[in-house]
């Protein structure tokens, strides 16, 4: 009765800071402190870094007893600093999580399981949602000069029409390249030149020249962007990459932490790369370049099996085709920290149907803000398209300059209300992920006494889980401990025959390994098998 | 009590003496030597990292208009990493002249280039006095020299038992071969004598037999004749009982120098790189040493053996990272070093030697636009003016031993009664011999480098305002031209610097009591081919002043009169002129 009381208490205390709307900086640090004060033996919290915007990177641990030993599951929100709701889903898992972690079914998978959950790696961009100017920021608080000419963050963004958002800027003219769209005219579509189409309008962000050079907002404020600073395909030189990869504090605090978490065997992180909806298909000449460029066989079959359950537990379908554009931690995670690894939006602008009722045609040109613009009418949503307005524009004198267009953050941000479904969907699928991990065990253990004192003891090894002990390509990594069978025989006991110490690469799902020992000597010794990413298990022989 | 008096006065006497080897009169200068240094230092030994750091504050102390001593960083054992920055401080701005940028010892056994490093500072300061070339040099130049930029591997090899190749690495701790326990079988001096050498046992299956010229060597067999010898590889033992020998040591945990900033590939694709770019103490304060510094214009690193003046690209696929005119620069340099450096190669790394990514010069050229050569110093052709092999077994690196270091660099083959493989003989090159240089060739090798490392640093840019012409365009508007030339061979920006725009433009401006209306780039003065700069014409940003070559620009001016002209580049400094 009395636990009851507590559950029912804690669950007000977390309901009571329950968010309405995206979390702020200031709210997600209350959400987190809520959780660790709700659970602290479940929970641990602490920052892995101080961005240069002076915010902190915050880390939940989730789990029971000795977390680093435990196969772990790291999950990432604010990959990108547009997509807020990555935040939200990184952080409403670990409440789900929580709150559940009185049945049996959480306190089963937390007695095995770990969870490393990033909130949010990009705090300093993603305030700019909340800050006085709302625009779609993917930089840090990195000074930068990203059009290298020796000054820093010189010429951003300007709010000319004063609406506190950042939208477009459209000019008229004849060497304009963007056209109306002929469904939508509010909205502008690339002009096709190969099919004798003509542009009408130049299509910019809205701002100022401010530094007087000829490039408008060319290098505004922010940053290096933690999606475009790792080290995999790293863009040497491209704005908001940086000047080498993991020049930044948050992509290297989380780095440092991650290498040392040899027990991690899957990075989910949110944001626009998707490789869960559609996983990343097996081609053999790019798996056999020397830098290696594509899945290995057996790793790109997990991704298609952790696709098909991604895609059952979530049921979302359409998703936009992603191609991460080098830099971004979904590669990196495979590539250079050889585990498992995944990323989805969890969300995209449904298709829109066309309503016939009111006589709309589907649209003869597929554009996004078009698409969104008929969603949000069928939903009921208004208020996040700024009609055209003209303006006065210094640095355009005597041309017709309109500022106007979507609202920023609407294409990767669902209205709020969608997000405690799409939160539950994604915990549901952490959790059956975890259901998948690989698992050693020991079976058919005999010995056999050959006379003398002398004892074979053979032994299966095997992996019950659906994944590997270690992806194919972590066989070849640095970072990453061996599976190990180690016969721990005390001084009268002699090795005779097999050896003391085997290191295997990895066992598959379902795979098994047999292994025999001649030991002279009486007693009993233990053999110890696992790994971290798969778990450890001791036998007792008696000999 | 006076003899006790005249005792102490003799006594100190004797320690002044000893201060100053030798009276000023009793010495006669050797060409091009500093005949009567104020820093004296031996230079056919090697120190370890306090030693260094000694002469560091010596000659920073001896000359503080020349020398400035500081730390840039702390390696991963907390030791200092020491930079001296050699100019004429008296002269000039230091931090807006071309730099040249030299280090040593990135490998810990690669011992000498910290020492070679060094001499280069000792030699420019104390040669300034007597040598207008050094004079005008460290007018025009400022030199970063930090000798060992791994001093945890560099004390480690001089006070641990260690082989002439181990350490390679610094000393943050790996688990080399993943089995969870961290350095738990390394290398063993089993006879305790401070050198990791090489087991042998006798046996009547081994393929070897000891070698007629010199019985201390042993050479394989013939096919047809049975041998006496097997080697058991390196001093040690099976401590963690998992069937392999020294697998785990501190000796080698990474590569320190497969962890810069550019093409950098992980640990399975390229042996030795550590987490990320970086990711270690001693290469990051390097790094932001250089970021700090974008004055920095040429650069060196030392490391050993083979005798080979080394250029990247490390690895095939940055082959067109270095296009025709660099290369161009490249080799004239790396010819000259040939010249200068008898038994060493100009070479490119991903093709004369291996594929490397994340290499130190390829970070420094390819992602600094710095032009970048690594010395591999000590090359068998100095023992005896002639080609020889780097093996090991080689016999003339025994009859040098022999004939000129009178076997100090070898330890004999002694019995030991190993706990794995019985009775076994340990013997075998000390560490100091066969990568390190004996003592009586360090000096004139590292002064030979120094002079490679002088010639580099003499052809950074240097700019001059070479003409102001002014013509009269009438209705009161003048056209003011400027030419700025560079007189030596290296660009203000090297090609992989102008496609990237690593540092920012070259500025030329025009200072006047006129109004500049109007400015431009001058493509062709001839035939009157121009680019107008339309915002800030009184700063014309050019991306390049070509070596040996010039650029012009035009200002169109109403009113005017006095004009002066300021050229201000990151890597070819800051010059005016005035008409």
């Amino acid at each position: 009765m009395r636990q009851i009381l507590l559950a029912s208490l804690l669950l007000w205390l977390v309901s009571g800071v329950q968010a309405q709307e995206y979390s702020s900086y200031a709210d997600q640090l209350s959400r987190l402190q809520a959780l660790s004060k709700a659970w602290p033996s479940l929970v641990k919290l602490q920052s892995i870094t101080k961005t240069n915007g002076g915010k902190d990177c915050w880390l939940l641990t989730i789990g029971t007893g000795k977390t680093e030993s435990k196969p772990a599951i790291a999950v990432i929100g604010g990959t990108e600093g547009n997509h807020l709701l990555g935040v939200e889903m990184a952080l409403g898992f670990a409440e789900n999580l929580l709150k559940g972690s009185g049945t049996d079914s959480i306190k089963n998978l937390l007695a095995r399981t770990t969870y490393y959950v990033f909130p949010n790696m990009s705090p300093d961009a993603t305030e700019q949602y909340f800050a006085k100017l709302r625009y779609e920021r993917y930089g840090n608080a990195t000074d930068t000069d990203d059009d290298r000419d020796g000054k820093l963050n010189e010429d951003g963004v300007d709010d000319l029409d004063g609406n506190g958002k950042i939208t477009l800027m459209r000019i008229a003219s004849p060497i304009g390249d963007y056209r109306t769209h002929p469904d939508d005219a509010r909205i502008l579509v690339k002009a096709d030149a190969a099919k004798g189409e003509k542009g009408k309008y130049r299509l910019l962000t809205e701002g100022f020249d401010n530094d007087k050079d000829g490039y408008l907002n060319e290098d505004g404020e922010g940053g290096i962007a933690l999606n475009k600073n790792f080290t995999y395909k790293h863009n040497t030189f491209a704005a908001g990459s940086g000047d080498y990869p993991a020049s930044e504090k948050e992509t290297r605090a989380m780095l440092d932490f991650l290498f040392d978490a040899f027990n991690v065997y899957a990075v989910v992180s949110f944001g626009s790369n998707n490789n869960l909806s559609t996983p990343i298909a097996y081609n053999p000449l790019l798996a056999r370049e020397r830098i290696l460029a594509g899945y290995l066989e057996p790793d790109a079959r997990v991704n298609g099996m952790v696709s098909e359950l991604y895609n059952k537990v979530t049921g979302l379908k359409d998703a936009p085709r992603t191609n991460p554009g080098g830099g971004d931690l979904l590669s990196w995670g495979y590539f250079h920290y050889t585990r498992y690894s995944f990323s989805t939006p969890g969300w995209w602008v449904p298709k829109a149907k066309a309503d016939t009722a009111k006589k709309e045609k589907p649209f003869t040109v597929e554009d996004p803000a078009a698409n969104y613009l008929r969603w949000a009418q069928q939903q009921g949503i208004t208020n996040t398209f700024t009609e055209w307005k003209t303006i006065q524009h210094p640095d355009y004198p005597d041309q017709q300059v309109e500022v106007g267009g979507l609202d920023p953050f609407v294409l990767v941000n669902p209205p709020y209300k969608l997000v405690g479904g799409i939160v539950k969907k994604h915990t549901d699928f952490l959790v059956k992920l975890a259901g998948q991990q690989a698992e050693i065990d020991v079976v058919n253990l005999k010995t056999e006494k050959l006379g003398n004192g002398l004892t074979r003891i053979r032994l299966d090894l095997i992996n019950r889980g659906g994944l590997a002990t270690h992806p194919k390509l972590a066989e070849r990594s640095y970072f990453l401990k061996k599976l190990k069978v180690a016969v721990n025989n005390t001084g009268n006991q002699q090795i005779v025959g097999g050896k003391k110490i085997t290191l295997l690469n990895s066992l598959e799902a379902a795979g098994s390994q047999s292994f025999s020992w001649l030991i002279k000597g009486n007693g009993k010794l233990t053999i110890d098998v696992g790994c971290p990413t798969a778990g450890t298990k001791q036998v007792e022989v008696t000999l | 009590m006076k003899r006790i008096l005249l005792v102490s006065l003799s006594l100190l006497t004797l320690s002044m003496g000893q201060l100053r080897a030798q009276a000023p009169e009793q010495m006669f200068k050797a060409a091009g030597s500093p005949v009567n240094p104020k820093v004296t230092v031996t230079w056919n030994k090697y120190y370890d990292h306090a030693g260094i750091g000694e002469i560091c504050k010596k000659i920073a102390a001896a000359y503080p208009n020349l020398a400035k001593f500081e730390s840039i960083g702390k390696s991963y054992q907390g030791r200092d990493l020491w930079c001296l920055t050699i100019t004429d401080f008296k002269k000039g701005d230091p931090t807006r002249k071309p730099g040249m940028y030299i280090d040593g010892n990135i490998h810990s056994n690669e011992i000498q280039g910290a020492e070679f490093a060094l001499y280069t500072a000792w030699y420019l300061t104390e040669s300034f006095g007597d040598t207008r070339f050094i004079q005008e040099l460290l007018e025009d130049k400022v030199f970063y020299i930090i000798p060992t930029i791994n001093p945890d591997g560099r004390d480690s090899y001089i006070h641990k038992p260690n082989n002439a190749s181990s350490p390679r690495s610094g000393l943050l701790p790996v688990d080399n071969d993943a089995d969870g326990l961290i350095d738990e079988d390394s290398y063993e001096d089993l006879n305790g004598d401070g050198n990791i050498t090489l087991m042998r046992r006798k046996s009547p299956n081994g393929r070897f037999k000891t070698d007629p010229r010199d019985p201390r060597n042993m050479i394989q067999a013939g096919v047809d004749e049975r041998g006496e010898w097997e080697l058991l590889g390196i001093e040690g033992i099976d401590k963690d009982g998992d069937g392999r020998v020294s697998e785990d040591g501190y000796t080698f945990q990474y590569d320190p120098n497969r962890d810069w900033g550019w093409g950098w590939q992980p640990n399975y694709i390229q042996n030795g790189a550590y987490k990320y770019p970086f990711s270690l103490p001693e290469n990051r304060a390097v790094m932001e040493f250089v970021m700090k510094h974008p004055n920095i214009a040429a650069a060196q690193s030392f490391h050993n053996a083979g005798g080979m003046i080394l250029r990247g690209p490390g690895g095939q696929e940055d082959v067109n990272t270095y296009n025709a005119q660099d290369l161009q620069v490249y080799d004239a340099i790396g010819k000259k070093g040939e010249e200068l450096l008898p038994g060493y190669k100009y070479l490119v790394v991903y093709k004369d030697l291996y594929s490397a990514y994340g290499g130190e010069l390829d970070w420094f050229y390819a992602g600094r636009g710095i032009y970048t050569y690594s010395n591999e110093l000590w090359t068998p052709y100095l023992m005896y003016m002639k080609e020889g092999s780097r093996d090991l077994f080689d016999n003339p690196t025994y009859s040098f031993d022999r004939y000129l270091l009178f076997q100090d660099a070898f330890v004999p083959w002694k019995e030991y009664d190993h706990p794995q493989y019985g009775k076994v003989e340990i013997g075998g090159f000390k560490k100091n011999f066969t990568r390190a240089h004996p003592g009586f060739l360090l000096e004139s090798d590292a002064h030979r480098n120094m002079a490679f490392s002088i010639y580099h640093c003499y052809s950074t840019p240097k700019l001059e305002v070479q003409s102001i012409t002014e013509k009269d365009l009438g209705d009161g508007l003048k056209e003011v031209t400027a030419v700025v030339a560079n007189q030596r061979m290296m660009p203000t920006h090297s090609s992989q610097d102008t496609k990237n725009k690593i540092e920012r433009p070259d500025l030329i401006s025009l200072s006047t009591s006129g109004k500049i209306l109007a400015g431009m780039t001058v493509e062709n003065k001839d035939l009157n081919l121009t680019t107008e700069q339309k915002n800030n014409p009184q700063t014309i940003e050019v991306p390049n002043i070509p070596g040996l070559g010039a650029v012009t620009v035009k200002w169109i001016v109403q009113g005017g009169g006095k004009y002066s002209v300021t050229v201000d580049s990151r890597k070819g400094g800051i010059v005016s002129g005035t008409k």
